[in-house]
């Protein structure tokens, strides 16, 4: 699978420092963050899909993908935005005629939403790596969430 | 943005809030284009917030001041930097030789380096007057106070990164995750670690999102909290005993005190159930390291001085002082209010916190200064300083980066004072609303454009190069500052900065070992570091506390409501507070494109019941009014705050027109955070 | 003849560009123009400079064409009703701004001019459906001679009601979708969304459990 950003929602404080370093890298932010009922933040921005669906009505090839990378090619870009109507989740942008989606900075070693992150919930990597471990962490703190805090430390005894 | 081989790095640290995180500023052709990250500094780990990824906004702004300006009646006059200073020396010197030293008054920036506001209260002090404050008072002086005389030195006690070695965290009055968004770094790895979190706020901020327990008290009862969880700690045996025996004194006193204050009568007082007030006491007392971390929620209130010492009893109570992971940790403002402090641009402290009036203290400053002559009394603070000149008490004020119009409570009353002034010098980077009311205004250097020492929260001491020419002809302030002296005959005996921190080395012992070349090899020194071979000292209080006997001080204190309770005439209580993407009043952040496109304008947070029982929709315009004034703002429905508070951002010109100027007995701070306020719509 | 010039404009055009832009420089730019300014010409234009020095160039080769041979021929614009999925492009792309753009009651509307006289096609270039031809005006068949206005249905977001793309844009999607991957009995529900809609359900899903767990905290 390709590597891509991905958002640990639970570390996610909705400060926007992503959309501010896209939009300084890339002059418009690919990456969006959200609260949702005042309680949870959510960053979204494009999920470098295996099989990209946004490429599927491109009429001019200008949009492709080979060995899992996304490559767009904006001389060939007619601007039709069927692009942005065939990607699942919205994240494809059409402005002044061309696609703006996240690119995962090229010429960075971490993307720059990633690396801007102060709460450390952007993670700039392979999804199988992933999985296990934000369940892992998720499991526990539901534990301790319902449960109440135990007597540690020092005066255990 | 491409790095090309035209750009140049630059390291530097972030001149928004006080974590001091560094980054690296992008140059080209001597203007920054970009910003890279710097993962290896210790504090922010190469991540930037919000307002720190649009530093650079500030530099290069087209409504940068470039030449100094002289208010005639034909408007704003260009002159020359000559004229200028000959100007202001002759007016400052008019009045100190019509009417007395205390009839000029200093106000210092938070924002300038360590060297500039050492200078800044040399001159007011050679002078003659102690009128010399800066913005410390409007939101940690009561934490100078407060842990000055519990703990014996007004600062964090451990530094940010040692927070992720925290058992139990308890935040009280900090929305870090929006104002300080790195801490939230280092309490997430606690959090992976284990640790439980509490976060004790009357809203419910991204903050609380990271808690394990959320203590939604009414503004301004934290006092009953605290001694609500002592009494619990003290009830349950959960105290360290040989802690308290063995470094703390006045412990009966305090237990005495506490007696009256059961979960339940603190229940009825904060609104939270008294089981959670157990729940809270029994998490933080019996964690293996816990720390405390607070912010403006417990300092800017009536009862601020006794907030904080509240603060510092529960940690001396529990033993959670002097170790790995257990601390106080009062995160200040801005970048350098540390550093301001310990400077001296305080109205009662010399430099080092040598107390005004002490005679002991003046003394090692007048060989030092080789002056004979100091000032015997504690000055003006900043918030009496506009009050004296309301009355006609002032003639002169001169203002160093300081936005006084918006950052001071019931700006009005502000407004009148600056008008009353015979003469007003303000020395800035922007034409902010209080230049508007100066005589002079004098163009300053920003940040990058500058050398010099600033002081983060956590107490470290980072230099910064300059690197890049500030615009027009806007001149670094520490060199505003030696050209003034040297019209005002004082002759300061310094070229630069570097031989400034030379003479702090001597003036402040903390910083007694700290040189630049010192402070510019890998991330500086964190203070004390009283000579040139020691280390630095990241964990305060091991061993034995900063008084003078070593040991801590417990001090009871009371309940005491706010100022201003709602009444039928004003039946809503009305915080303040910030917001992630705008910094304090606003001069700098809201001239960021990027950040007021997101957060555009004043809004006051409403509770959806309210609004609907007053037929108030989301984004109305509504008109609130307080005793001081009134102004308008749009309506935001939301559940993060309770039924009958309303919640604004004081970022924006016309919040601080409502807030009262009540203030802490002590620490002289406004009470920022509570005020009966009325609405209607529009 | 067009590349030789589109050069020699560029050349001029950065010339202008600079000196007008050392002037502003002085009197203190406006902040995106700094930001943007630098970076743009190292690169290459923004994409709204490129359309406006194309513009320039294409008024400029009807102009500068002193033999009459392209500007006195009018072409007539060819398109089939049939093939056009109402998708913009040639709107976007027509120099002269000639092809009319309109929504309103759940229909897009789509004014193709009569004729044109610019050297350029690129209308015809440009539409993914190759809906647009061009015939000179003497072998125009009776056929062209109708409506110049197509007009398209939209469909509405089952979530805001916004209309967001016309029928047969999305049937267009839903085939070259289904080349490539299955599309299951409702696992092509996004389709009917707007892409801000999509965004958003997206979010919520993510956020769910994260949403509960708070929830389940008690107070929050």
């Amino acid at each position: 699978m390709p590597e891509a950003v991905y958002a640990d929602l639970s570390r996610c404080i909705g400060c926007r420092a992503c959309e501010l370093a896209c939009e300084r890298e890339n002059k418009s932010s690919r990456i969006s963050v959200k609260v949702l009922s005042g309680l949870a933040a959510a960053p979204v921005s494009c999920r470098q899909c295996e099989i990209p669906l946004c490429t599927a009505p491109c009429p001019k090839g200008a949009l492709s993908c080979e060995n899992g990378k996304l490559e767009y090619e904006a001389e060939n870009c007619t601007g039709c935005g069927l692009c942005t109507l065939a990607c699942p989740f919205g994240t494809a942008v059409l402005r002044a005629g061309i696609i703006e989606r996240c690119n995962l900075c090229p010429g960075m070693e971490t993307p720059a939403c990633v690396a801007t992150c102060p709460a450390g919930a952007l993670i700039y990597t392979e999804p199988g790596s992933l999985g296990e471990n934000i369940r892992q962490r998720r499991a526990k703190r539901m534990n301790r969430a319902l449960e109440p805090p135990a007597p540690a430390g020092r005066r255990a005894e | 943005m491409k790095t090309t081989e035209k750009r140049t790095l630059h390291p530097t640290i972030c001149p928004y809030c006080s974590l001091g995180c560094g980054f690296f500023l992008e140059l080209e052709e001597g203007k920054a284009v970009g910003i890279r990250y710097m993962p290896e500094h210790p504090v922010n780990e190469g991540s930037l917030c919000p307002k720190g990824n649009a530093a650079p906004d500030i530099l290069n702004h087209p409504d940068r001041l470039k030449y100094p300006l002289l208010k005639t009646e034909n408007g704003w006059k260009q002159l020359e930097w000559e004229e200028a200073l000959s100007l202001a020396a002759e007016k400052l010197g008019t009045a100190r030789k019509e009417n007395g030293p205390n009839s000029l008054a200093f106000l210092g920036s938070a924002k300038c380096s360590n060297e500039e506001n050492y200078l800044f209260q040399k001159i007011a002090r050679l002078l003659g007057t102690s009128n010399v404050d800066n913005c410390a008072r409007l939101c940690h002086a009561s934490t100078l106070i407060g842990l000055g005389k519990t703990l014996g030195a007004g600062a964090m006690t451990n530094p940010l990164a040692d927070l992720s070695n925290s058992d139990c965290v308890f935040v009280i009055g900090s929305n870090f995750a929006e104002n300080h968004p790195a801490v939230a770094r280092q309490v997430l790895r606690a959090k992976d670690k284990g640790a439980f979190v509490i976060v004790a706020d009357p809203r419910l901020t991204p903050t609380s999102w990271l808690a394990d327990l959320t203590l939604r008290l009414k503004p301004g009862t934290d006092v009953a909290l605290l001694n609500g969880m002592m009494h619990v700690i003290v009830n349950e045996g959960l105290l360290d005993r040989n802690f308290v025996r063995e470094k703390t004194e006045g412990f009966p006193g305090l237990e005495q005190a506490l007696q009256r204050c059961c979960p339940e009568t603190a229940s009825r007082i904060t609104g939270i159930p008294p089981s959670e007030i157990i729940k809270a006491a029994r998490a933080y007392a019996r964690a293996g390291a816990a720390s405390i971390v607070y912010s403006m929620g417990i300092t800017q209130h009536i009862s601020g001085t006794d907030n904080v010492t509240a603060c510092a009893d529960l940690a001396l109570l529990c033993g959670q002082v002097g170790r790995k992971g257990a601390g106080v940790l009062p995160l200040r403002g801005q970048n350098n209010v540390q550093g301001a402090c310990d400077m001296g641009a305080l109205a009662e402290f010399f430099p080092g916190y040598g107390k005004v009036g002490d005679a002991e203290a003046a003394g090692r400053l007048k060989t030092l200064w080789k002056t004979d002559k100091l000032p015997e009394k504690p000055g003006l603070t900043a918030t009496e300083i506009a009050e004296a000149a309301g009355k006609g008490k002032l003639k002169a004020l001169y203002v160093m980066g300081e936005d006084l119009v918006n950052s001071h409570a019931d700006s009005s009353r502000v407004r009148e004072a600056l008008e009353s002034l015979d003469f007003l010098v303000v020395q800035d980077i922007f034409m902010t609303d209080t230049a508007e009311y100066a005589d002079l205004v004098l163009p300053a250097a920003a940040w990058a454009e500058k050398e010099g020492s600033f002081t983060s929260t956590e107490r470290r001491v980072q230099w910064t190069d300059r690197a890049l020419s500030p615009p027009g002809e806007a001149k670094p302030d520490i060199e505003i500052l030696l050209l003034l002296a040297e019209k005002l005959g004082l002759g300061l005996p310094y070229r630069t900065a570097g031989d400034v921190l030379a003479e702090i080395s001597g003036a402040v012992p903390s910083y007694g070992g700290m040189t630049k070349e010192r402070l510019k090899k890998g991330f500086g020194l964190i203070w004390p570091c009283p000579d040139s071979s020691h280390p630095g000292t990241p964990v305060l209080h091991v061993g034995r506390f900063k008084t003078p006997d070593g040991k801590a001080r417990l001090i009871p204190v009371e309940y005491q409501s706010p100022a201003e309770i709602p009444d039928p005439d004003y039946p809503f209580l009305l915080t303040t507070g910030r917001v992630v993407l705008h910094y304090n009043a606003g001069s700098m952040s809201r001239r960021s494109k990027a950040l007021l496109e997101k957060e555009p304008g004043l809004f006051v947070e409403i509770h959806p019941s309210d609004a609907k029982a007053m037929e108030i929709g989301e984004g109305n315009r509504l008109v609130l009014e307080t005793r001081r004034g009134k102004t308008e703002a749009t309506a935001r429905l939301t559940g993060k705050i309770g039924p009958g508070v309303l919640f604004m951002p004081f970022h924006f010109p016309g919040t601080n027109v409502l807030t009262g100027d009540a203030l802490d007995r002590e620490a002289k701070i406004p009470e920022f955070k509570v005020s009966a306020c009325r609405i209607r719509r529009e | 003849m067009m590349k030789e010039m589109k050069e020699e404009m560029q050349e001029g055009m950065k010339e202008e560009m600079q000196e007008g832009m050392k002037k502003e420089m002085q009197e203190g730019m406006k902040e995106e123009m700094q930001e943007g300014m630098k970076e743009e010409m190292q690169e290459g234009m923004k994409e709204e400079m490129q359309e406006g020095m194309k513009e320039e160039m294409i008024r400029g080769d009807t102009k500068g064409d002193t033999s009459g041979e392209n500007c006195n021929k009018k072409k007539v614009l060819a398109i089939d009703a049939e093939k056009c999925i109402g998708c913009r492009a040639c709107s976007s792309a027509c120099p002269e701004g000639l092809i009319g753009l309109s929504e309103e009651g759940g229909r897009r509307n789509l004014k193709f001019p009569e004729s044109c006289s610019l050297d350029c096609e690129r209308c015809a270039l440009t539409c993914p459906e190759e809906a647009i031809t061009f015939v000179s005006e003497e072998g125009r068949s009776p056929a062209f001679s109708g409506s110049r206005t197509l007009a398209l249905g939209l469909m509405a977001c089952r979530k805001c009601s916004a209309s967001f793309a016309t029928e047969r844009e999305l049937e267009r999607v839903r085939q070259a979708v289904s080349l490539k991957v299955p599309l299951r009995p409702g696992g092509d529900f996004w389709m009917e969304l707007c892409p801000a809609c999509r965004q958003e359900s997206f979010r919520e899903k993510e956020a769910g459990a994260i949403l509960r767990e708070r929830k389940i905290k008690g107070n929050l």
